[in-house]
This record gives C-alpha cells, sequence and structure tokens, in this order.
C-alpha cells in the first residue's frame, strides 16, 4: 500500500479522455488491413495490457514508474476511456498511447481532451459520439 | 492549422477520420505509376483532399525525367529518397522538389541537408518509424530522427511530420505527433512549424512561386548590409574621380 503523503506534497493529476477508433465489423476492415483481423470490440483488459505495453516499450520500468498510470473508466461499446497520470509526464503518455497495438488488429487511439478533474473527464467522455467510418 | 502530406492510400475513411482528428487537409502521394491514371480519374477533388506524387528512380536521369514531366502539375511533387549520395543531391538540388520522402532512412549527409534548405525542399520524418516498430527497429529510427535533428537545426532545413498512412487507423492526431516528435528531441514550435506553416507552405508553393519568378528576397539585416556596402563603394568611387 503506497504512503500517505500530506496533501500539499501529493503529485497532482491530470485525467486524459481518449478514444478509440477501431473496424466495428466486415465492412469497415477495408482492403488494407491485415488478412487476420477480425471486426472486435476492444475490451478493457486488452487495452490496459496494450498500453502498459506501450510504455514499458518506450520508457522501461523508471519511465513507467515516473508516469503514474490508472485506468479510470472505459466504456467498451463507445470505445471511450479515461486515464490517469502524472502531470508532468501527459506528453509521455499521449506518445506511448499513439503507439499502442492490441494483437495484429488495426486501431488508433486520439486523446480527446485533458482535465484536471474526474467530473470533467467523465462530463466530456458522456458528449462523445462514437465515429463511424467506411472504408469502401 | 495542421496537415498530414504524407498519405499514401486513398480510402474514404481516411478523410473522416482526418478531420475528427483536427486537420484541415490532407496530401494523397500516388506512386508515379499510378499518378497519371489517378489524378485523371480525380475530376471531384473533395476539400481537404490533396493530390500528389511520389517518384520512383533508379538513376537520376530517370528522376530528373519523371520531376519534368509532373511539375507544376500536382499539388505535392516528392521524390523517394534512396542510400544513394549522388542520387540525394541530385533531388535536393532541384527546386522543383517539394519534398523528399523517408528522409531518416537515407541517412542524408551534411552537404545534402543544406541543399535541402537552400533549395527549399523539405524532409519527410515519418512517424510511422516509431508507432509501427518495437524495440531495435524503433531505437535505430529515434537515434536516427534525432542526428537528422542535429543537422536540421545547423542548416535551418525545412522538415515536415508524416504519418505514412495506408489505411483510417494509421493516421495520428496533431497533437500525437507533437508527442511523438518530443520523444527525439523536436521542441515544441519546430513540431507545429513541421505540421502547419511548412506543410501550408508547400501546398501554397510558397518558395518556389518566388524561385520561378527570379525574385531575390533578403531579410532586413541583409537590406542595411547591402545599403552599408553601397555608401561605403560611393565615397571610394568619389576619391577616384
Amino acid at each position: 500500500m503506497k504512503p500517505r503523503i500530506p496533501a500539499s506534497l501529493r503529485e497532482r493529476k491530470r485525467y486524459l479522455v481518449f478514444e478509440i477508433i477501431a473496424p466495428q465489423n466486415e465492412e469497415e476492415k477495408g482492403e488494407s488491413c491485415c488478412v487476420n483481423c477480425e471486426s472486435y470490440v476492444v475490451n478493457e483488459r486488452d487495452l490496459l495490457r496494450a498500453i502498459w505495453e506501450a510504455l514499458y516499450s518506450l520508457f522501461g520500468d523508471v519511465g513507467v514508474a515516473a508516469c503514474n498510470i490508472w485506468l479510470i473508466d472505459f466504456d467498451e461499446k463507445k470505445g471511450v476511456g479515461i486515464l490517469r497520470c502524472s502531470h508532468r509526464k501527459v506528453e509521455e503518455v499521449r506518445a506511448a498511447l499513439a503507439c499502442i497495438k492490441i494483437g495484429g488488429r488495426p486501431l488508433c487511439i486520439r486523446v480527446v481532451r485533458t482535465t484536471g478533474t474526474v467530473k470533467a473527464a467523465r462530463s466530456i467522455a458522456r458528449r462523445i459520439q462514437p465515429l463511424n467510418i467506411s472504408t469502401k | 492549422m495542421f496537415y498530414d502530406l504524407g498519405v499514401r492510400a486513398f480510402q474514404r475513411g481516411v478523410l473522416e477520420v482526418a478531420k475528427r482528428f483536427g486537420y484541415a487537409g490532407i496530401a494523397v502521394l500516388l506512386r508515379d505509376e499510378d499518378a497519371e491514371v489517378l489524378l485523371k480519374d480525380a475530376v471531384t477533388r473533395e476539400r481537404g483532399v490533396f493530390y500528389g506524387v511520389e517518384i520512383f528512380a533508379d538513376s537520376i536521369s530517370e528522376m530528373k525525367d519523371k520531376v519534368r514531366a509532373f511539375s507544376g502539375k500536382v499539388d505535392v511533387l516528392a521524390v523517394h529518397s534512396r542510400k544513394d549520395e549522388k542520387f540525394n543531391r541530385a533531388v535536393l538540388s532541384d527546386f522543383r522538389v517539394d519534398m523528399l520522402t523517408k528522409a531518416v532512412e537515407a541517412e542524408l549527409s551534411a552537404v545534402c541537408v543544406r541543399y535541402a534548405a537552400e533549395n527549399a525542399v523539405a524532409l519527410e520524418f515519418n512517424m510511422d518509424a516509431i508507432f509501427k516498430q518495437r524495440r531495435k527497429e524503433r531505437a535505430t529510427a529515434l537515434s536516427r530522427f534525432r542526428e537528422m535533428l542535429t543537422l536540421v537545426r545547423k542548416f535551418k532545413a525545412m522538415v515536415v511530420l508524416t504519418s505514412n498512412a495506408l489505411s483510417p487507423y494509421d493516421l495520428r492526431a496533431p497533437r500525437e505527433m507533437l508527442a511523438l516528435s518530443s520523444l527525439f528531441g523536436m521542441n515544441t514550435a519546430e513540431a507545429k512549424a513541421a505540421l502547419s506553416e511548412i506543410p501550408e507552405g508547400i501546398l501554397n508553393k510558397r518558395w518556389k512561386r518566388e524561385r520561378e519568378k527570379g525574385v531575390e528576397i533578403l531579410t532586413v539585416e541583409e537590406l542595411e548590409e547591402q545599403k552599408e556596402q553601397e555608401e561605403q563603394e560611393e565615397p571610394k568611387e568619389q576619391k577616384k574621380e
């Protein structure tokens, strides 16, 4: 358990609201996708593993420890989530999110907004509508 | 306003995703073999989509012929780099060329980067070398980007950050591109210029138009130096008389 630090010495946090753009059905696969990719819904477990893997491969154990990552919320149907990180490491976490891979499947993640409170992040996440793209 | 000048394949979803991410426009680079046919078909130009040609050539003469054929007909004229110093110098010495693609893989020398700066040829930094690769390949790419950046800063060459997207899912938002560029030492101002001012200037042919008209652009300091030199020369001429 983490030691209890006085509020004045605690690290400030930032909440990144992100959205995932991935093929949702067979029609959206497109010609340039890999042969074996299937239509899928990104689940929370796979996403968390992919975020950690991307961070580790870019920044190593020391860098990841400094980022202080925590996945607050993730809506699998909409593909929208909230990630908490240290205020000093926001750009590093953004770079890692840009490098995420889940299996061999095509997807991209975009950080919609960075907020200082969970309440603001949740209200922004609620307003995001998923993007349905047709690749034909 | 942000632009991505390195989209390699165009599907309907690419433009929607690019607009969602906040790009003002994308440039689709077609291979020179397919360009003539595809440019004829691109009658209905969608707003925000620009078309360019990426020239692949085995020799300098072939490159020159293709540059002459496509010059003035496309929004972006790009040449694919090779690991051949003479070829890259020939490309970067030609002011009709807008961009040298995959510049980092070509391992350009200082002379090449100086030519690029003098002839306003932009160097492409393809960010997919960072987000698609892992481990040793990515580490090598990052170190090459870092080395190239020192040369770019020394000679004040132009750099363009691209995603090298083959599908809508290969695109990355502008803020993510800025974050990726900071991994190899690019500061925010340089990265923003590489995503907005420089691509916009290439699409508007800002630097090429001035060269073609034969106009020499002087900065204020250069003007003042010229005036001082003229003033110094005048008394010498009077003394001789």
